[in-house]
Parts: C-alpha cells; structure tokens; sequence
C-alpha cells in the first residue's frame, strides 16, 4: 500500500510539472483553452468529496458554482476601485458561497433528508437560482450598480488580481493558468489530508453506516453539514475562476446541463480519488469541448452514454479500468 | 454498597395497542456483566433501543452516572461515555481493521490499537478490508469498536450469534477481560453457555415487563424462569 501511495504522489508531481511546464512551450491560444479546463475541476474535486467520499449525491454544485461567480461580480463591479478588490471579492464570493452552503447543509442533514432526496432537493435549488436569474433582464435587476442582465448574464467584473506598487497583476492568460494550477494544486493537496484525517475517516465510514458512526459517538449529521459547506466553497471556486475567465456568467452555468456535468466527470473519473477526478475532468472537459464543435447536443450524448457505461463497467472509474485492462493484457503476453 | 451506573426508571413503550415493554425497572452497578435474557418477543431489544435513544419511550427515565438521556441523541449518549454493539456485525467492511479502530478511537493511542488488535487476534488481518473478516472476527471488531475508547458502560446486542462454540468462548474471555479493565456490561443473549461462563447478574425479562432478576445460578434454577423462557413445565 505505502509502494502504490508513493507511485500516486509520483504520478501526481510529474503531471503538476508537465502542467507547470506547459505555457514554456505551448500557444497562448492552448494555455487560455487549457486553463479552461481545469478551471472545472474544482467543481468536480468537490462533488468527489461530497459524493466520492461522504456517499451524498448532490446536483447543487452548480447553484454554488453561479452563486460565487455572480457574488464575485456583484462586489467587483461595485467595489472596482477599492484596492485589492480583485483579491477581496474572491474571498468575500467564497465566504457567501460558503455560509449558503452551510445553511443548506444545515436543512437538508438537520431535516433528516439523506439518499436520493438530497439529489431532489439540490436540483430544486439549482433550478431555481437558474430560473430567478434568468429573468433578471431589466434594468430594476441591479445590486448597486451591477446588472444582473438576465438571460444575457452579468459583464465588465475586474479580473482577479492586485495592484502592488504600481504594477497590475491578474489573472489572465499565463498567469490566470498558474493560479488555476496552483488552486488545483492546493486543493488536491488538502482534500487528501481531509480524507487522511480523522474527519476523513469518519466521513467514509459514515458512507458505509450512518447509525454505526453515530453510535461511536459522532455527531453524523454535522460531519456531513461541513463536508456539504466545504464542497460548496470548492464549486464556488470553479465559479469565480470561470467568470474571470471569460469575464461574464450567465444563468445557464446553473442550468440542468451544468448540474449534470460534474457528475459524470465524477463518476467517469473515480469519484473516490481526487487525481483522478482531476485528470478526469480535464480529459473529459476537452473531449466535451472537442465535440461541441459538432454540435453541442452531440457533446451532451456523449456524456450520457459515458455516464451509463461507466456506472455498468467501471464503476472505480476509467483510469482504474484501464490500468487493470493493460494489466491483464500483459499478463496475457508474458504468459503466452 | 456498589455504586450504580446505569439506572431505568419505570420505562414503558407501546407501539400502537401492542406493549413491548411495561413499567421495567433496571439497576445496574459499576463493574457488573449484566446479562439480560427472554424468550423472543420479551421486549429485550426494545428495552436496548429505548437505552440508547433510538426509541423514545411513552414514559420513564434513562439515568446514566446520575444524568438523564432521556432527551439526548445516540451520539450525545455515547459521548457520556457508553460503548454500543448492535445485533448484526456493523461494522466498516471497505475500511481496514486498523482504520475501523481509528474511527472507533477517541484518541491516537497506538499502543491501545496494539492491546487490541492482539487481544481480540487481529493482528494478521489489520491491514486486510473488514469486510474479509470471518463471521466470528466481525463480531470481535465490532466489539472492539464498541469498547476501544474505554467507555463505562458497554451495551452489546447479541455479541455471540452465529459463533462457534470455541469463538463464544474466546468472546467471554475478551469480555471479562475488558471487564477487569473497568468496563461495565450489559448483554442481551440468548446463549446459554456465554452467560454462565461470564455473567455476573441476570434479569429476565417476560411479555415486556421485568420477571425476575438475580445471579445466574439463581436464575438458571428459577423454575418459572425454565417454564416461560425454555417451554419446561
């Protein structure tokens, strides 16, 4: 077990520096395109705690995910000349994000609502802040003077970024790829340790026995009230870092598409490994893209059957299956 | 005089016109095995479910080291220091046994695990998934996890269904040993042979209301006690 984590962390710093090195020899064109990329897996690292490791399968990720990218927007645009703003909005959109997934988490487990109806409930949410948002078209719809613009979206937030000395920095192009990659990073890096830790332990075996868990002492329904607001700050990030890279969010990114989405990254990737979900969504995300250019609707069927055929033959997710597949056939080789 | 530290207090529970438990009175004292035992439909593991919170009685009083549980959820309960086993082995089976006794564990003491893990032989499969466990093994962690954190009162459903006759045995001595550790017992059983080897008191409990309490030799002799619980006339 320790020769196979050593292997993981291996895998996981060679592919941070192939990632680190990337924009030294790639197109902007590519970097910009690749930052996209990761900037959804965010989304997906949270579902992977909250559903990969704590077993509660939540469609509310893309309601976080609109709310910090709109909440980002809101105090950008109407604090855009107070100093740092840049930073301060991403920390002030977070703790929003943060606080409302807490409240959520606070009804659902407290309520007693657990299994299939929190997938219910969380898509409800996420429907509703799509719907609300979506006719938030006329002019009465601003917060100070943001326009919420309805179908249209919300534009012209200043980018993340601060202004030391004089010299601007955002978080575009390169520099917006190395901060997403440091995020990522980061967020791997912390995940584990949740997961390692005693809360980690405990969210897993409360995957398995919720009454067992509780019978040891634990107050099961806090466990899975915190896990619920960290994972919601994780897909809020993915929020922020989408609406400063295209310098807009619109209501769709809170739509049934977008709630779905995650999940399949999840579940194709391995729900229970944060690498590979990382991996995977970025994989995925540019697969999605490569075949959007298609045709949108033929990227969304695809999707679906990886989600169907991934549930049936690779449930731990394809890296997995892959691996154990090349396995075999080199078992298969050496042993004829 | 010992000191008690479990007290029940006229605890009734009804489920619609039917009463599955009546008026029970139990007292149970620092450093007893306390065996509990009935024919089926006695009302033992309703009386369990009620001492634990996860029924709530129509009337009666929990009191655990002179504190009321009765408002209490399980998890509050067992924070006050009482270890549970259920019926069925619960325990983690996609977690190893080393990581079940860490989530079990109310503090990172390794030389406890060690204690542990060789008491109750596991030494071998720590690192193997619980959920490869033998049957016999699976009731041993699950009483692990119910007592690693030292708890004062442990409360175990049945700690010998479907073991063999040498594994109930080894499930008395873990048992006892804990027992001389300091840990109280009270055990709803049906086996015969794992309350005579260990049992301390036992109390009998009948169509929901407590029928006689004593030691186990008393007990055993009890003539009504053969007639309602083994059909002897």
């Amino acid at each position: 077990m320790k020769n196979l984590y050593f292997l993981k962390n291996k895998l996981q710093t060679t592919t941070f520096i192939i990632l680190a090195m990337i924009p030294v020899f790639v197109d902007s064109y590519y970097v910009n395109n690749i930052s996209f990329f990761m900037l959804w897996t965010f989304i997906a690292l949270s579902l992977s705690l909250i559903w990969g490791k704590g077993g509660i399968l939540s469609f509310g990720q893309a309601a976080f995910f609109g709310l910090a990218g709109y909440s980002f927007g809101i105090i950008g645009i109407n604090f855009a000349d107070v100093f740092g703003v840049g930073v301060w909005s991403v920390i002030l959109a977070l703790i929003i994000t943060g606080i409302f997934g807490l409240i959520v988490g606070y009804f659902l487990f407290y309520g007693g609502i657990y299994d299939v109806f929190v997938g219910i409930v969380t898509l409800s949410i996420t429907l509703v802040f799509e719907t609300f948002m979506s006719q938030t078209a006329g002019p009465e719809w601003t917060v100070g003077i943001a326009r919420l613009n309805g179908f249209n979206g919300m534009q012209g937030m200043p980018s993340i970024g601060i202004n030391l000395f004089g010299h601007n920095f955002e978080a575009l192009d390169n520099k917006g790829y190395y901060v997403i990659l440091a995020l990522a990073v980061l967020a791997i890096y912390l995940l584990d340790k949740l997961a390692n830790s005693k809360f980690g332990l405990v969210l897993s075996a409360s995957k398995e026995d919720r009454l067992r868990v509780q019978s040891l002492g634990y107050n099961v329904k806090k466990v899975h009230m915190l896990t619920f607001a960290i994972s919601s700050v994780l897909a809020g990030m993915s929020g922020i870092l989408y609406t400063n890279w295209g310098g807009f969010i619109t209501p769709e990114s809170m739509g049934l598409v977008s709630a779905a989405l995650p999940v399949v990254y999840c579940a194709a990737s391995g729900k229970n490994n944060f690498f590979a979900v990382f991996l995977g969504t970025i994989l995925l995300v540019w697969i999605s893209q490569e075949l959007a250019i298609n045709g949108r609707q033929f990227a969304l069927i695809f999707m679906g059957l990886l989600l169907v055929i991934a549930t049936r033959y690779f449930p731990d997710g394809m890296f997995l299956f892959f691996i154990d597949l090349l396995k075999k056939i080199t078992q298969k080789v050496i042993g004829n | 005089m010992s000191e008690s530290i479990l007290n029940i207090n006229k605890i009734k529970k009804t489920f619609g016109g039917f009463t599955a438990v009546k008026d029970v009175d139990l007292k149970v004292n620092r450093g007893e095995i306390r065996f509990i035992i009935g024919p089926n439909g006695a009302g033992k593991s309703t009386l369990f479910k009620l001492i634990i919170g996860h029924l709530k009685p129509d009337y009666g009083d929990v009191i655990f080291k002179s504190e009321y549980l009765n408002k209490l959820d399980l998890h509050q309960r067992i924070k006050k220091g009482i270890g549970l086993k259920f019926q069925a082995p619960s325990i983690f089976n996609e977690m190893t046994v080393l990581e079940n006794l860490e989530v079990a564990a109310n503090e990172t003491n390794l030389e406890k695990y060690d204690d542990f893990i060789k008491r109750f032989g596991f030494f071998e499969e720590k690192n193997s998934l619980a959920g490869d466990l033998s049957h016999g093994k699976k009731q041993w962690l699950d009483i692990a996890l119910a007592s690693i954190s030292n708890p004062d009162l442990v409360l175990l459903d049945e700690p010998t269904a479907g073991l063999s006759f040498e594994e109930t045995k080894k499930t008395g001595e873990i048992i006892k040993y804990l027992n001389k550790q300091g840990t109280t017992f009270l055990i709803v059983e049906h086996d015969m042979e794992i309350l005579k080897q260990i049992a301390t008191t036992v109390s009998v409990l009948h169509l929901g209301a407590m029928f006689v309490e004593g030691t186990p030799e008393s007990v055993l002799k009890n003539k009504d006690v053969a007639k309602i619980y083994l059909g002897v006339s």
